[in-house]
């Protein structure tokens, strides 16, 4: 509970962004798994890689549900002690007055060095370190994904050369092939996530990129990146999935499913065909998705 | 008693602090300047247009683009639903080169591209002659930092409106994207307007922390090699990990 408590302290000072979904999971863990801590604090200490101050109402929210989850466990046991060792109980109050009372003095209260402030968007879950250079280390997720997406195997494959001077002895750091969705995994194909979401069996479907509400859904995809998925493509998504009473796929959703392959293939040829476009760029790709040219 | 347990409290308190170092640490300021070695920058893909029907457009909208720089080296990786893509750079700080290598990784179809100086000058032709107007009027804040207004012109008219700060200082970053040479700072938002709609990419995150060395890393599994021609279609080379072994002579060749 300490540690818990320390966390959400912290978190309620820093200053630079996480995904924009992540606090909505830390409230969606905590909601769900009332009794699950380490769940709680991987999702606590994902966030404290990034540094943002959370949403006011979804903070209290979270902090609320932390201390409901926890009070009936803790709190007993913390008063016995209290009880059983007030003079030690006084003289740690009396230290923390005293550590408090000289930062506030000081003014160093909850101030922080710029260069602290700044985000690091590093992997919760880090992938191990080779120790050989000479190996990859390639990793992939198993069941444990469940409990918070651990790399767990290792396959070591000699590989000596450089490629154009890059090192390619050790893994890439964002081979996987997981996305989170709404606090679940997904096993993505190729990392095709646009393959991936036509080709969910229908009761796999996310609940929530069948939602069309205005805002923006967000799908992890690694430890750096989380991308928005916006109410067209969601509507998208939602018709590709529409059935008929015998569970076949309407017209309409056949109709959608061609239209995701037909951009596909439109994407493939601009950009893979001839090398001349560059879908990083802004001319090459805003030419191209709306449509000047 | 219990006044002097308090006294004696705070005093080794005191002591214990100035013996770890510990400094009265800076407010930070969006002025202020940071060199940066190492630097993250996430940018945010966003597309409007009229058409409320959906896209290509929406495939890649809410996507998001992260240049990582840490040395000499650089990565940019663009993810979206349609599209995972890397550019990797390498710059000669000797030759005063960069080495690219182009990475797909989505789909069925990933490969890896390797461009030499010659051969990235042509693929970014299209800024040969371009021109940067500075509005210095023009601020704005982004991501907690000043910026300034500036407008890239492409000899065709083409242009697109860059937001950019003088308070972050890095030397790779200009040789990242072929446009960010023309800015004096770091981009922090560009946009490209036509009357079709604007795609535009806003800093969503910086970061001056180091970043792991796997980063820099070529994903290997599954990758075909691919040679490019300037004007032509690429032509297949076979898979990379496979011909791992044999491409010594690149190395050598390219000398990054």
């Amino acid at each position: 509970m300490e540690k818990i408590d320390n966390i959400l302290k912290n978190l309620q000072h820093v200053k630079a962004t996480p995904p924009p979904d992540a606090w909505s999971r830390l409230l969606n863990t905590v909601e769900k798994h009332q009794h699950a801590e380490e769940q709680l604090l991987i999702r606590l200490k994902e966030l404290s890689n990034y540094q943002q101050r959370p949403p006011a109402d979804l903070y209290d929210k979270i902090f609320a549900a932390v201390q409901k989850n926890v009070s009936s466990k803790v709190i007993s046991p913390v008063i016995d002690f209290f009880i059983q060792y007030r003079q030690v109980a006084a003289a740690a109050v009396l230290l923390l007055l005293g550590y408090f009372a000289y930062l506030f003095i000081s003014g160093n209260f909850n101030s922080q060095k710029p260069q602290e402030m700044a985000v690091k968007p590093s992997p919760i879950t880090t992938p191990e370190q080779p120790t050989d250079s000479s190996v990859i280390v390639d990793t992939i997720f198993t069941s444990g994904e469940k409990k918070g997406l651990h790399l767990v195997k290792k396959i070591k494959i000699p590989l000596k050369k450089k490629y154009y001077g890059l090192d390619i002895e050790t893994e890439n750091a964002f081979e996987s092939s997981v996305v989170m969705v709404d606090g679940k995994s997904f096993e993505i194909k190729d990392n095709n996530l646009i393959f991936t979401f036509a080709s969910f069996k229908y009761d796999e479907v996310p609940s929530v990129l069948l939602n069309t509400s205005d805002e923006n859904v967000y799908i992890q995809v690694d430890n750096y990146t989380s991308l928005a998925v916006n109410k067209n493509m969601r509507s998208l998504i939602k018709q590709m999935y529409k059935t008929r009473k015998n569970g076949s796929f309407t017209r309409k959703a056949s109709r959608y499913r061609k239209k995701l392959t037909d951009w596909q293939n439109a994407d493939d040829i601009k950009f893979d065909s001839t090398l001349n476009y560059n879908p990083l760029d802004p001319f090459d790709l805003g030419d191209f998705i709306l449509q000047l040219k | 008693m219990r006044l002097r347990v308090l006294l004696a409290t705070i005093g080794t308190l005191l002591i214990l602090q100035n013996k770890a170092g510990i400094v009265p640490p800076e407010e930070p300021a969006a002025t202020q300047i940071i060199n940066a070695p190492e630097l993250t920058i996430s940018y945010r893909i966003n597309v409007t247009n009229a058409s409320k029907t959906s896209g290509v457009k929406d495939t890649y909208s809410g996507g998001l683009k992260t240049v990582f720089i840490s040395g000499n080296k650089a990565r940019i990786r663009q993810v979206s639903l349609m599209r995972m893509q890397n550019i990797f750079i390498t710059r000669d700080t000797v030759k005063k080169t960069e080495a690219v290598v182009i990475a797909k990784e989505s789909g069925p179809k990933k490969y890896v591209v390797s461009m030499n100086n010659a051969d990235w000058q042509a693929y970014n032709n299209k800024y040969d002659s371009a021109r940067f107007e500075i509005s210095i009027s023009d601020t704005a804040t982004i991501a907690g930092y000043l910026c300034f207004k500036g407008n890239l012109i492409l000899k065709d008219k083409r242009s697109i409106e860059i937001w950019y700060t003088t308070a972050i200082k890095n030397n790779i970053i200009k040789y990242t994207e072929p446009f960010f040479d023309f800015v004096p700072g770091v981009i922090l938002k560009y946009s490209y307007v036509t009357p079709k709609g604007t795609l535009s990419y806003t800093a969503e995150s910086i970061s001056t922390k180091d970043i792991s060395k796997t980063v820099f890393n070529l994903p290997l599994k599954g990758y075909q090699k691919v040679k490019y021609i300037p004007g032509k279609p690429p032509i297949p080379l076979g898979d990379l990990l496979n011909n791992a072994d044999d491409d010594g002579d690149d190395d050598d060749e390219e000398g990054m």
